[in-house]
């Protein structure tokens, strides 16, 4: 599985589309962030934390995660090396979780890179260093979600943009839920349970959700994967 | 065949079983989303709620409905208050099932700031059943007792909590207004009545009846404020002992204009406060008409607390005097050093101020009596609880916080001040510039090189 890992992330930074999302990305929330700083006036303060970037940031990923999960099964299903990749010692399960774990630290590489945002925001004040990792925190789940939900948009289609597309479309969707949805939409929506971490708490029932969904979507791209056997 | 057989199988199983998952996960946060466990990292536990609130939460038998509407600013999460606001009430609607909670801009949500008929921006109505009690944006930050660096203390968790025990309250306090001796009215829109107040006092929740001792041969045991406005007969002696009885246990809102003489001389006795029959002419703190319309100085009192940022207005009133003995009277309205009572009323008589003859300011006009408990409140007017007078911002307010002083809300919780830490951050334009650079440009620029070197150098390899 570790070997899978490693060769998924090798994959990834041979490809220099992994530099340009970086750097989008970066020029992206860069943009939020100096406006979040500079923009000051008496009744639009600059908070020394990351809570008026979250929201931002959170936009950013629900664009760059489709691109980066589009490629994972479609491309191997396009090559062929679907195929090998099944018939390698490996099961279903750990297929998956090497391929995810990848993809986890390609956005744990995302998030640390923003890293420069706190360091700013330290030297202009003095923020409270929890809340500040439970965004990241926050960040890190929510993205964690878009991305085993573009995992199994993968695995449905060896055509890449329409994998994207087909995670693109269900999580803009579920996003909006929170502001058409009513009581429930607001339960099921995605960025809704974003709040508690942003203002520096845990919420055992927010946690849950986003580890929850991540588990769902990723067992079912294991069901899937596994009925493509039988099928 | 077989195949087909199998695969039915093998289909209805894995259906199955996502459905399963499905369900068992959906339930389990369920549960968690009834029982959360949260952990606050933040340094004073801003993001909690108090027990005091907890516990009212947890006791909650009814559905309550709070709406919100605040405008948005260009970024939702910039604008201080409404976030502090909407943080704090989502938490109520976490903590209670029954507590539903939404926020929203009444420039968008037009049809529901209609409804809800809001005319100020940062309103927060609070409703279960028909009940509905609104807290204002004005009232949510202490902004009297800080020090200029220090943001205003934030007392919205005392107002909301209250505010949900004001509108779940089952046993209605009802409130009488004494009727039969000119007082005021408590139907019709003239100017003179009080239909308005009455409303105002419906809406938090108390009953409004009239009293008449025609129909009625005492006070009854439910009163839990009798109002005697501006009466301008005399009430007769033994109208006056039930009064003065009732004042043993009762308490008493007593609103008396000047040029009237309604007797009560058992009532005064017994609340050691005497009504001056002079009028007050304040030329150093009026409304613009005139110094008729004194605007009397608010004196420190939980009736006058939160009305700091408000300037009521009496019209035509009449100061008060008790002897200075009496440590259990305290003024709550006084004029102005410059203000005088006029004692000569005599008709086409010159108003000013005669040393010697008419009555010096700084006057009394209104005044509490506590002894272990609240017993009345005496102003020397009628007319600024009037429709008339009602808009005047500041006098629905006087009026209400006066009858809620009276009845010692023992619901109502005294849920301290949270400090509110807002950690700010300040660039020079400097600073500014340099950040915009290096985080727009610089930055992303170096990555985007790092990152096509090393694919290039990893190409050609």
């Amino acid at each position: 599985m570790f070997a899978l890992i490693k060769k998924e992330l090798k994959i990834q930074i041979a490809s220099p589309i992994l530099a340009v999302g970086l750097a989008l990305f970066l020029f992206l929330t860069g943009f939020a962030f100096s406006a979040h700083v500079t923009q000051a006036s008496p009744q639009h303060l600059p908070e020394a934390s990351m809570r008026g970037m979250i929201y931002f940031m959170a936009v950013i990923l629900l664009f760059v995660t489709p691109f980066l999960s589009m490629r994972v099964f479609s491309e191997e299903m396009k090559n062929g090396t679907m195929e090998l990749l099944k018939t390698a010692p490996l099961t279903d399960l750990q297929i998956v979780l090497g391929k995810y774990g990848a993809m986890l630290i390609l956005l744990a590489i995302f998030l640390l890179a923003t890293a420069i945002y706190p360091i700013c925001i330290a030297i202009l004040g003095q923020p409270e260093w929890g809340p500040m990792l439970f965004c990241y925190l926050g960040l890190f789940l929510l993205g964690g979600s878009f991305l085993a939900l573009g995992l199994l948009a993968s695995a449905l289609t060896k055509n890449q943009v329409i994998a994207a597309v087909l995670t693109f479309v269900p999580l803009l969707t579920l996003w909006f839920l929170s502001d058409v949805g009513g009581a429930l939409g607001e339960k099921v929506s995605l960025i809704t349970h974003l709040q508690s971490f942003s203002v520096g708490v845990l919420d055992s029932s927010d946690l849950f959700y986003y580890l929850a969904v991540i588990f769902f979507l990723l067992f079912l791209t294991v069901r899937y994967l596994e009925a493509q056997r039988w099928r | 065949m077989e195949m087909k057989r199998i695969r039915w199988q093998y289909g209805s199983n894995a259906v199955g079983m996502v459905v399963a998952v499905l369900a068992v996960l959906v339930l389990a946060y369920g549960v968690l989303q009834r029982h959360p466990w949260r952990w606050d990292v933040t340094a004073n536990k801003e993001e909690s709620l108090s027990p005091q609130t907890e516990k009212v939460l947890a006791d909650l038998k009814e559905p309550v409905t709070i709406n919100a509407f605040f405008r948005r600013g260009d970024d939702i999460d910039e604008v201080y208050i409404r976030r502090k606001v909407d943080d704090l009430l989502q938490g109520y609607a976490r903590h209670s099932r029954l507590v539903t909670y939404r926020m929203f801009d009444p420039d968008l949500n037009v049809p529901e700031a209609l409804q809800y008929n809001i005319t100020t921006d940062g309103t927060i109505v609070f409703s279960s059943g028909k009940n509905r009690k609104d807290v204002l944006r004005s009232q949510l930050f202490d902004y009297s007792q800080t020090p200029e660096a220090s943001m205003p203390a934030f007392l919205g968790e005392g107002h909301f909590t209250n505010t949900i025990l004001a509108v779940t309250q089952t046993g209605q306090k009802t409130i009488y207004f004494l009727q039969g001796h000119g007082e005021r009215g408590l139907e019709g829109k003239d100017p003179v009545r009080f239909s308005e107040i009455k409303q105002f006092l419906e809406r938090e929740n108390y009953q409004v009846r009239p009293l008449s001792f025609i129909t009625s041969a005492q006070i009854p045991n439910d009163a839990s404020v009798l109002v005697i406005a501006g009466p301008t007969k005399v009430v007769s002696p033994q109208e006056d002992q039930l009064i003065a009885d009732y004042l043993q246990k009762g308490t008493l809102l007593l609103l008396l204009d000047p040029l009237t003489n309604p007797g009560l001389e058992l009532t005064l006795k017994e609340l050691g406060v005497k009504p001056q029959h002079d009028l007050v002419l304040d030329p150093g703190r009026h409304f613009l008409l005139g110094p008729q319309y004194p605007a009397p100085q608010l004196e420190t009192h939980p009736i006058t607390k939160d009305l700091l940022s408000m300037n009521p207005i009496l019209s035509m009133a009449q100061s008060l005097s008790f002897t200075a003995d009496r440590t259990d009277i305290t003024r709550i309205l006084t004029s102005s050093p410059d203000a005088w009572g006029e004692t000569n009323l005599a008709a086409g008589s010159e108003a000013k101020n005669d040393k010697g003859v008419d009555h010096q300011g700084p006057l009394t006009l209104g005044v509490v009596l506590q002894k272990e408990r609240p017993v009345a409140v005496v102003v020397g007017d009628s007319d600024f609880a009037t429709n008339g007078f009602i808009q005047v911002p500041g006098n629905s307010e006087l009026l209400l916080n006066m009858v809620s002083w009276l009845i010692g809300d023992e619901a109502k919780l005294e849920i301290g001040p949270r400090k509110t830490v807002f950690r700010s951050m300040m660039a020079t334009p400097l600073q500014g510039k340099v950040i915009a650079y290096l985080t727009q440009l610089g930055y992303p620029l170096v990555v985007l090189v790092i990152g096509l070197v090393y694919w290039y150098r990893r190409k050609n390899r």
